[in-house]
């Protein structure tokens, strides 16, 4: 066991995978001589040089391009998009391009690149700095998006995620950048589409993803004082969903709270309420609520902030009213 | 001394009438002062009629099941001798038998009724497969909705309650509502008794789902459905209910008639295991060839319902997958579509899929065709299917083995199959099953010669 | 350019861009006849950009094109049956008919693709490069692509940081003056796009797009200074397509008379005639040479018409790579 934070097992997670396999390399905005805006990546440019950890000018389109076309070449790349709000600049030749490459080209290519931003609010970033990319990123078939909550998993999913031999997107989440966790010595690359029950309980499931997820795991104490057990599902995996692990939750409890830090519309939410309606209706006892950021933005003023984001009163409001409905 | 009447009584605030259920005593027997005579039913209970004088029952003046308003008289108690004065009441005339205020009992899955009854899906569904109506359930969610707990605190009141050691509650129940309960196919063991003395009366049963939904034994063969030693009943699954129901349906409105033919799979088989990757078995073939044909017979790709006859020319083909709830009927659809691999693969998905029970509504929609396969038991030479309304045809599938078969004058041992197709004869002509065959053959040359 | 290329050389030329013509005439007539749907971007008289880049690359080195790419294709050595079979969306196509017109694609011969999104085939070219340097090839990239495009954000991305880390790499305009229907003047303030590479420090050469040896000369140039180290070149090739921007333009856009100036300066024309004039081809040669392309095209349409569609399960197949399915 390691203690380490949630940045320091990104930047173990790059190390080792360029340690180990020469065709990784790894660019980005101030990604090398920096070690990142978030100081994720510092010792990376010292230890494996310029050829290899580079400095790009900000060229979201030509950072992304070049991803794809050196992973369609022989290199494995991973490619640093500052901050996921500006997934939008590169959307052309993610949606477009990687996604659609090995498919339009009828399975001459393999894609094996990733790609990882920050993403999240509730540290004032204001609002073109604070958004969540899932939800722009599940439209397209062909990228695969995990969602690491906590050090262990933020290591597991970038090795993953790098040994995946498809395009990848990491999500990391700002606000977990300092979060501490002893990360088992013996962890490697972890397979992507498993999500883990992180809190077991018999009432109700709470299916949520890092920032949220530890917001419902404070919610789920809460409640049990109150003598209701919520069992708490990490997605981690965006693409692909462990529909199984959601299934089997919502059988055992009969009621569903979706918890998204996003807005409410075209948000992944709907994509669990709509396994939840479909495969698993006969297994609901109540509505399904979701919990999410409605049709706010998230303002800079920090009490606004704090109200645009689901917190755990809200949680838990939403899991009284599944469990009286 | 006058005879003594008996008026219906006034049992609520606001009941205008009772329902005469029973009479417990006839013309002619002896009642004693406050001794039951009949049972009277209100909105809410049962109650018995006491009465209040003694001697002989003169006359009934209602015969039972009849609503009778309050007050009204009848019956009439005396003594031997007395005048009968059978005359109904002028000024009270007897309620005319209006439907009783309860909700009728819905047919199984609680369709009308149910339908104004919310309940949460898994209430439903429990429901469903226990054969319940949900309008007998309170619902304890919010409006009155019924939720799980609701539904499984009424089977679980229904049963013996657990923990007594093998000793069933005993079973108090009148010979005339025992003797109902077998003509209805109930189980008296099933319902919830609300007899002054706990015992159940006729209006109990009457609270049970849609008697069609059980099975009714031959009164004369039943035992005592009360006391179920070594019998066990089954109560029918939703899913086998309505299997039940349209099965039987086919047989009665479509005149079936069968063609039977034999081929010979021996070159095919060996055919079969050159094909590269993962190979189709021959299930997968006969699944290919017949979706094949049926492009080319479209007569039998076709629905027939509400006497109208629809030909199809995409083939959406069900294959019987036999599961323990019944036997369910998934489809894969634009079946002629695929290649042979494409299809083994296809139709392997959808019937692990159908076992393990994650079929999607899409997947047992817009059949046009139906094979059903017994070849897996080797005693199965061949057989007839019921067609599955409104299709118009099916393939019944026997087991492939080794046969004596002429050919050119000569007797060979071949892998043969025998395929028997049945037909609607209101839309289906022999000759359209007779085709049928020729083309598989040719389809099945084809396949063997390499094409 | 005075540099004369041996006699087969100027004849595997010349005949590739017979190949490239009548191929692209023969897809103007199955678009007529609805064999293929869609639509289609000719390159017909833009044939010598793709002949003379091509020769002037090796095994090893990578292509991206723009969706008018049936030439670059061809000229990389795409066989016509594939490209026909693609066209039509059977199976055998490059693709297994999951791209159609205009994604024409062929690893085996360094086409990594053609690309619906204008300029987007830019960066993925430079990440081509990326890898040849990283990896010391000693491989080059190259990227084709429309005036207009030099117009989008990912052109000039790509430039610069191409330029930032002196990559591998061939940047290739083939300016016929119309970014689909809009003539080049009234969407770029420079005529020459050449210009262009001043801004991003690297050489920039105009060059006569339909004279195929003077296409070739100035790649060969560009090739050499990439391979060698010497980091990347914008070339500019000044060439006219004789038809519309895609299938159903008639190109009512033109002025009098530029198509027929054009036409004068048919690619296939200026090498026959300098074939001829050095006593290397004959006109019987000529028509031979036409004769049998067309006969070529011919039956590798023929042969795509028979040629069965994918199976439906295609539909799912390569979304993404899945170990078990190798």
């Amino acid at each position: 066991m390691t203690e380490m934070t949630y940045r320091e097992a990104v930047c173990k997670a790059l190390a080792d995978e360029l340690r180990s396999d020469p065709d990784v390399i790894f660019f980005g905005e101030d990604v090398a001589e920096a070690g990142g805006v978030f100081k994720v990546t510092p010792g990376l440019y010292e230890e494996f040089g310029p050829d290899r950890v580079r400095d790009t000018p900000i060229s979201e389109q030509a950072i992304t391009g070049a991803a794809l076309g050196s992973a369609i070449t022989g290199l494995r790349p991973v490619v640093e998009l500052m901050f996921a709000d500006f997934v939008p600049v590169a959307m052309d030749q993610i949606v477009n391009q990687i996604a659609k490459y090995r498919y339009m080209s009828g399975g001459q290519f393999v894609v094996p690149l990733t790609i990882r931003s920050a993403q999240g609010g509730g540290n004032g970033f204001g609002t073109q700095h604070s958004q969540c990319a899932e939800s722009w990123l599940m439209t397209a078939p062909g990228i695969k998006v995990v969602v690491p909550g906590t050090p262990t998993d933020a290591y597991g999913l970038l090795r993953g995620a790098i040994r995946e031999n498809n395009p990848v997107y990491v999500l990391e989440h700002k606000g977990l950048y300092n979060l501490k966790e002893d990360v088992p010595d013996d962890t490697g690359p972890m397979e992507l589409g498993k999500a883990i029950v992180r809190r077991e309980g018999k009432d109700v499931t709470i299916v949520a993803t890092q920032l949220m997820m530890h917001r419902s795991l404070e919610a789920a104490v809460k409640l049990a004082l109150d003598g209701i057990e919520a069992e708490v599902i990490d997605l981690r995996s965006m693409v692909p969903l462990d529909k199984e692990t959601i299934l089997n939750s919502i059988a055992k409890t009969n009621h569903l709270v979706v918890v998204e830090e996003s807005p409410h519309s075209a948000g992944w939410g709907g994509d669990i309420v709509s396994l939840a309606a479909d495969a698993g209706i006969y297994w609901l006892d109540a509505p399904v609520k979701r919990v999410n950021m409605g049709q706010a933005l998230i303002a800079y003023s920090p009490p606004l902030e704090d109200a645009a984001l689901p917190n755990v009163d809200r949680i838990m409001a939403a899991v009284a009213e599944v469990l009286s409905s | 001394m006058m005879p003594t009447d008996i008026v219906m009584p006034n049992l609520g605030f606001d009941t205008q009438e009772g329902k005469l259920v029973e009479w417990l005593k006839q013309p002619g027997d002896s009642v004693a002062r406050g001794e039951a005579i009949a049972v009277i039913e209100s909105d809410k209970a049962n109650v018995e009629l006491e009465s209040v004088a003694e001697g002989l029952l003169l006359e009934q003046l209602y015969p039972e099941g009849t609503d009778v308003s309050v007050g009204a008289v009848i019956a009439r108690i005396g003594r031997e001798g007395d005048q009968v004065v059978s005359v109904a009441n002028a000024s009270l005339p007897a309620a005319s038998t209006r439907p009783v205020s309860k909700p009728s009992p819905p047919s199984a899955a609680g369709h009308a009724a149910a339908g104004k009854v919310e309940a949460s899906p898994i209430a439903r569904r429990l429901a469903a497969e226990h054969g319940l109506d949900l309008a007998a359930i309170q619902g304890s969610g919010p409006k009155g909705r019924i939720k799980r707990a609701d539904v499984e605190g009424y089977i679980s009141n229904r049963q013996p309650a657990a923990g007594q050691t093998g000793r069933r509650r005993p079973l108090l129940a009148l010979p005339k509502v025992r003797k109902a309960a077998r003509e209805a196919g109930i189980n008296l063991a099933l319902v919830s008794p609300t007899g002054s003395r706990g015992e159940i009366t006729l209006a109990d049963l009457a609270t049970l789902p849609a008697l069609s939904v059980l099975p009714r034994p031959d009164p004369a063969v039943a035992p005592d459905l009360a006391v179920p030693v070594g019998v066990q009943e089954v109560a029918l699954s939703r899913t086998r209910q309505v299997i039940g129901r349209r099965l039987g349906a086919s047989k009665r409105d479509a005149p079936h008639f069968y063609v039977t033919g034999e081929f010979d799979l021996e070159t095919a088989l060996l055919r079969l295991r050159t094909l590269p990757g993962p190979q189709p078995r021959v299930n997968d073939l006969i699944q290919f060839l017949t979706a094949q044909t049926l492009r080319q017979v479209p007569a039998l790709n076709a629905t027939f319902a509400n006497d109208i006859l629809l030909v199809y020319d995409t083939v959406n083909l069900a294959v019987a997958v036999a599961r323990e709830d019944g036997l369910i009927t998934p489809v894969i659809h634009k079946a002629d579509r695929y290649s042979l691999t494409g299809l083994a693969a296809e139709s392997r998905e959808i019937i692990e899929r159908t076992r393990i029970n994650r079929l999607l509504a899409d997947d047992l929609s817009d059949a046009t065709f139906t094979i059903s396969n017994l070849g897996v038991i080797r005693q199965v030479d061949h057989f007839t299917a019921v067609i599955n309304p409104p299709q118009v045809a099916i393939l019944a599938v026997g087991t492939v083995r080794q046969r004596p078969i002429v050919i050119d004058n000569g007797l060979f041992i071949r892998h043969t199959v025998h395929l028997t197709l049945s037909g609607d004869h209101r839309v289906v002509d022999g000759m359209h099953l007779g085709q049928f065959m020729a083309t598989f053959q040719e389809k099945l040359d084809r396949f063997t010669q390499g094409q | 350019m005075n540099n004369e290329l041996a006699t087969q050389t100027r004849q595997d030329m010349l005949r590739r861009m017979i190949e490239i013509r009548i191929t692209e005439e023969q897809i103007q007539e199955l678009f007529l006849q609805n064999l293929i749907r869609g639509t289609t971007h000719l390159c017909i008289g833009q044939e010598a950009c793709s002949i003379g880049v091509a020769w002037a690359l090796q095994k090893g080195d990578t292509v991206t094109c723009t969706y008018r790419g049936h030439g670059h294709a061809l000229a990389l050595g795409m066989p016509i049956k594939d490209m026909m079979a693609e066209m039509m969306g059977k199976e055998s196509g490059c693709c297994k008919g999951k791209g159609g017109s205009m994604h024409m694609t062929d690893a085996s011969i360094g086409l990594l693709g053609a690309n619906a999104i204008v300029g987007a085939q830019i960066p993925i070219a430079v990440g081509a490069a990326l890898t040849s340097q990283v990896k010391k090839q000693g491989a080059v990239a190259v990227s084709f692509f429309g005036e207009g495009a030099t117009n989008i954000g990912a052109f000039h991305e790509s430039l610069n940081l191409a330029a930032i880390w002196k990559l591998p790499i061939i940047f290739c305009c083939e300016n016929n003056l119309y970014g689909e229907y809009s003539a080049q003047h009234r969407t770029t303030p420079v005529t020459d796009i050449a210009l262009r590479a001043e801004s991003y420090a690297m050489p920039g050469v105009v060059v006569d797009g339909q004279d195929v040896e003077a296409v070739y000369a100035a790649a060969k140039e560009a090739v050499d200074r990439a391979r060698n180290g010497g980091g990347p070149t914008l070339l500019e090739f000044k060439t006219y397509r004789y038809r519309g921007h895609s299938r159903t333009d008639t190109g009512p856009y033109r002025p009098e008379g530029e198509l027929e100036r054009w036409l004068e300066r048919d690619p296939i024309t200026i090498l026959k005639d300098k074939m001829i004039s050095d006593g290397q081809l004959d006109r019987s040669e000529f028509q031979e040479m036409n004769q049998a392309t067309e006969r070529l095209v011919h039956s590798a349409i023929e042969w795509a018409k028979e040629e069965p569609f994918p199976p439906l399960e295609a539909l799912y197949a390569d979304v993404y790579y899945e170990e078990e399915t190798i």
